[in-house]
């Protein structure tokens, strides 16, 4: 394949020209990683990083690679912390920063159009002008792209009542790995039109094909919105809490936990928050007044499963500053230890407390701190394993904690990922969750679409 | 091999590459790609610390385009100070003698040699025609700064102007400024820089000043961060000034403005010093002033790249011509600044997106009616 290399950019060169490509080693290098913490040395770099500006340059590019049996990464802001953006097995790394429009919001058909380099908190600014939100919309906003949240099944703080990115897909345009292009699903608001090609693609990690034109469905925004906070003396209670809330028919649009350590990084932005063991944040939107009844029956659950003092939002303001810091926990977590492996697994609400329970007992077990937050509404937390690379033996000790959680969560009938994806870093874990027969029919659909394994390869266990 | 000092270290340490600072480096805003990031910087600083990488020129190109404009800091979720990593670095390759680069290494001779950035000796008073009328000593001395001095002598004549309206008691150096080093200390110079800056406080005490005045928010840093200790010395900015002459009723803005004004924020005077609402008070006190934020403004404020200017001429004209075009996007007629770098950088592209630029003081000597019209 080396060889082919130069051969390879002086083709690629005749479709995007020499101002949209590099090749130098100090660029490569900073594309061999993602926000994941994987322990691969040395760093593999991709041999050639390409900013397209069209499905058109795209699909040469990927048909040229097709023939030259070269890979293809494809790359939105590489905030994954799985690693899938990485080009473990270097060929051509697609940086989809300068594609980058909004193409169109369509507010009576209550739709947009969009290239997928757009950054989600863009489209959000853009949407919100209009009176419209697009409810999935993860913690990584303001810097990860709506390609990347696609490609991950994203889904954030209100999927609770609105559900992930699968539910607001329409239709995509992907290029194929054999460089044809495609258009999934419909414009229209729904279709049983052939196979559901739309939601295969969504979460497909770019192992299928490429996306260059993403159409989503559009929220009206909420006449009212507003944030309750319930605080505890520790985080069963509160779990507890959510687990009644989602009992009751309350309907949150959001409903969150946080644990102490990850209060207590919230409380670095200058959110004022008390020294306490758990925290639920529960978001409720609609009509004023009946948010406002909400909001009763939130603070009367709350308070019978435990809170020692309840709080509602004083502005929207207030709101916003709480969830931009809520939004940066996992960062945040490297100020408290320097490196931060991220996991986004989920359960059964039902089986939240268990989890919890379970959480505690093995950071005991490994002596490694374990900080717990997360959109518990839907069962998804976010264990994260906190520790320092430079202590080679806690490194160990972090790596089991991820096995062993993972165990856990599967025993209690849950999923290894709830919105992140699989990428690299849970590619081994993939047989745990599905069956010998599960993986060969994923296996059967990305040899039937990528014979020559150039998507992403290395992803997915596929 | 590079090594840091361990605070830095730790800083190094910290960044987990989460890449929020993608939707706020300016040099990563203009470029789109990684290396021109803070992400990618650190990690090439971390790969240049544990030899993965060697000094290169393309490498030495991501360190020194970095404007040091802390956007970066500011929005960082583990709180990363990534223009202390950079700086720091800087130091380092300068001890090393790799660094700075050669543009540097000229400023660097033209401000030894000549007192100024520019590399013109300039005196005040033969380019400020109020500045003659000066007192030889006073207890304030109005520092014009380089850039002032040899370029925008028209911002500190209607200073001046404005003060001596006000009664005001100050003085100035009347045979040529010394620069205050500020650009030295960035390129990681800073030996020479606090030489310089040791230089002016000694011209200062002989002259018996007691507060300094600056109209450059790098020269307020500068003198801000050093006044030696144990002496009661005070440095102010001219926007501080004006507010305190504003409040007091010794000067008063008359003339109406008629205008969308948007306020920018230089990153020395925002984000290295935290002040966001004094000028923004000085805004607003002009008659028919609408003042209006842009979409990144205070702590988010873009930066105008007037410290890479040399070598990255095309960077900095990126990076200005973003925020002329986001004052514009906002409606403003005018965008006003209170930093004289920004306001060449911001006046050699606003033509071209039909906002006028001015500075602070023009803004408010028009509105005394000291100056006929704001410059074009």
């Amino acid at each position: 394949m080396e060889r082919q290399i130069p051969d390879l950019v002086k083709e690629i060169e005749g479709i995007v020209g020499a101002d949209s490509l590099s090749t130098d080693s100090t660029e490569r290098f900073c594309y061999s990683r993602d926000f994941s913490f994987i322990d691969v040395e040395p760093e593999v770099m991709p041999d050639v990083i390409v900013w397209p500006t069209s499905s058109q340059q795209v699909s040469q590019i990927v048909r040229l690679a097709n023939q030259f049996r070269v890979p293809v990464v494809p790359r939105g802001a590489g905030t994954g912390e799985h690693g899938g953006a990485m080009p473990i097995r270097g060929g051509i790394l697609l940086d989809f920063t300068k594609m980058n429009k909004i193409l169109e919001i369509d507010e009576a058909n209550m739709t947009c159009l969009v290239e997928p380099g757009v950054v989600v908190d863009d489209l959000g600014r853009a949407l919100a002008k209009r009176g419209f939100f697009l409810p999935p919309s993860p913690a990584s906003s303001e810097a990860c792209t709506v390609g990347g949240n696609v490609a991950n099944n994203s889904a954030g703080y209100r999927t609770v009542k609105y559900g992930s990115y699968r539910n607001w897909v329409l239709a995509l345009e992907v290029v194929l790995p054999n460089g044809e292009i495609i258009w999934t699903g419909s414009k229209t608001r729904k279709t049983s039109s052939g196979y559901d090609l739309t939601r295969l693609f969504v979460g497909s990690e770019g192992t299928l094909g490429i996306f260059t034109g993403i159409r989503l469905r559009i929220h009206p925004l909420p006449e009212c919105r507003k944030v309750f906070l319930a605080f505890y003396n520790n985080v069963d209670d509160a779990s507890e809490t959510i687990v009644k809330i989602m009992a009751s028919k309350i309907f949150p649009s959001s409903a969150e936990i946080m644990d102490k350590t990850s209060i207590e990084a919230v409380a670095r932005y200058g959110i004022k928050l008390p020294k306490i063991g758990g925290m639920v944040v529960v978001e409720l939107d609609g009509s004023e007044k009946e948010v406002v009844e909400r909001l009763e029956l939130v603070r009367k659950v709350a308070l019978e499963c435990g809170a020692i003092e309840t709080r509602v939002g004083a502005s929207a303001q207030e709101d916003e500053e709480l969830w931009r810091a809520r939004r940066s926990v996992t960062p945040a977590f490297a100020s408290i230890e320097p490196n931060v492996i991220d996991e986004d697994i989920a359960v059964p609400v039902t089986n939240l407390p268990e989890l919890f329970r379970r959480i505690e007992r093995l950071s005991k077990e490994l002596d490694i701190e374990i900080a717990t937050y997360g959109h518990a509404g839907d069962g998804n937390l976010h264990p994260d394993i906190l520790f320092d690379q430079r202590d080679p033996d806690e490194v160990k000790r972090a790596i089991m904690a991820v096995g062993k959680l993972r165990e856990i969560t599967i025993e209690l009938g849950g999923t290894l990922t709830a919105e992140h994806g699989i990428g690299l870093r849970r590619a081994q874990a993939m047989t745990m969750e599905h069956t010998d027969e599960e993986m060969n029919v994923m296996r059967s659909i990305k040899r039937a679409l990528d014979p020559n394994d150039i998507m992403n390869p290395g992803k997915m266990y596929l | 091999m590079i090594s840091f000092s361990k605070e830095v270290e730790e800083e190094i340490i910290k960044c987990c590459r989460c890449g929020f600072c993608r939707s706020y480096c300016p040099t990563f805003e203009y470029k789109g790609r990684e290396s021109w990031g803070t992400r990618g910087r650190i990690f090439l600083i971390k790969a240049l610390r544990d030899g993965k990488l060697s000094i290169s020129p393309e490498l030495l190109d991501r360190i020194y385009s970095c404007t040091l404009c802390k956007s970066c800091d500011e929005t960082c979720p583990p709180l990363v100070k990534g223009s202390e990593i950079v700086r720091d670095l800087r130091t380092s390759l300068a001890e090393a003698g790799i660094g700075p680069l050669d543009g540097h290494r000229e400023m660097a001779k033209a401000i030894l040699t000549s007192g100024n950035v520019l590399g013109k000796k300039v005196r005040l008073i033969d380019v400020a025609p109020s500045a003659k009328n000066l007192p030889d000593t006073a207890p304030t001395l109005l520092f014009a700064g380089c850039v002032i001095s040899s370029s925008y002598p028209n911002i500190a004549e209607a200073f001046i102007q404005i003060l001596a309206k006000a009664g005001y008691d100050f003085t100035a150096i009347k045979d040529g400024e010394n620069c205050c080093g500020k650009f030295l200390d960035l390129v990681g110079l800073g030996q020479q820089s606090t030489q310089l800056l040791r230089d002016n406080w000694e011209v200062f005490d002989k002259m018996n000043v007691r507060n300094v005045l600056t109209i450059c928010p790098f020269c307020y840093g500068a003198f801000l961060h050093s006044a030696p200790k144990g002496k009661p010395f005070s440095v102010q900015h001219s926007t501080q000034i004006l507010l305190d002459l504003m409040r007091a009723g010794k000067i008063s803005f008359n003339r109406k403005l008629d205008a969308s004004v948007s306020y920018f924020d230089s990153c020395h005077l925002g984000r290295y010093e935290k002040m966001y609402e004094v000028p923004r008070a000085v805004v607003k006190g002009i008659p028919g002033v609408r003042l209006v934020e842009t979409d990144r403004s205070k702590q988010l404020s873009r930066c105008c790249g007037g410290t890479i200017r040399v070598p990255y001429f095309d960077i900095r004209t990126g990076m200005s011509e973003a925020i002329v075009k986001s004052a514009r996007d906002s409606g403003a007629d005018f965008l006003v600044t209170a930093c004289p770098t920004c306001y060449h950088n911001l006046k050699v592209v606003a033509p071209d997106h039909d906002v006028r630029v001015c500075s602070i003081e023009e803004l408010a000597g028009y509105s005394m009616g000291l100056i006929k019209e704001i410059p074009e």
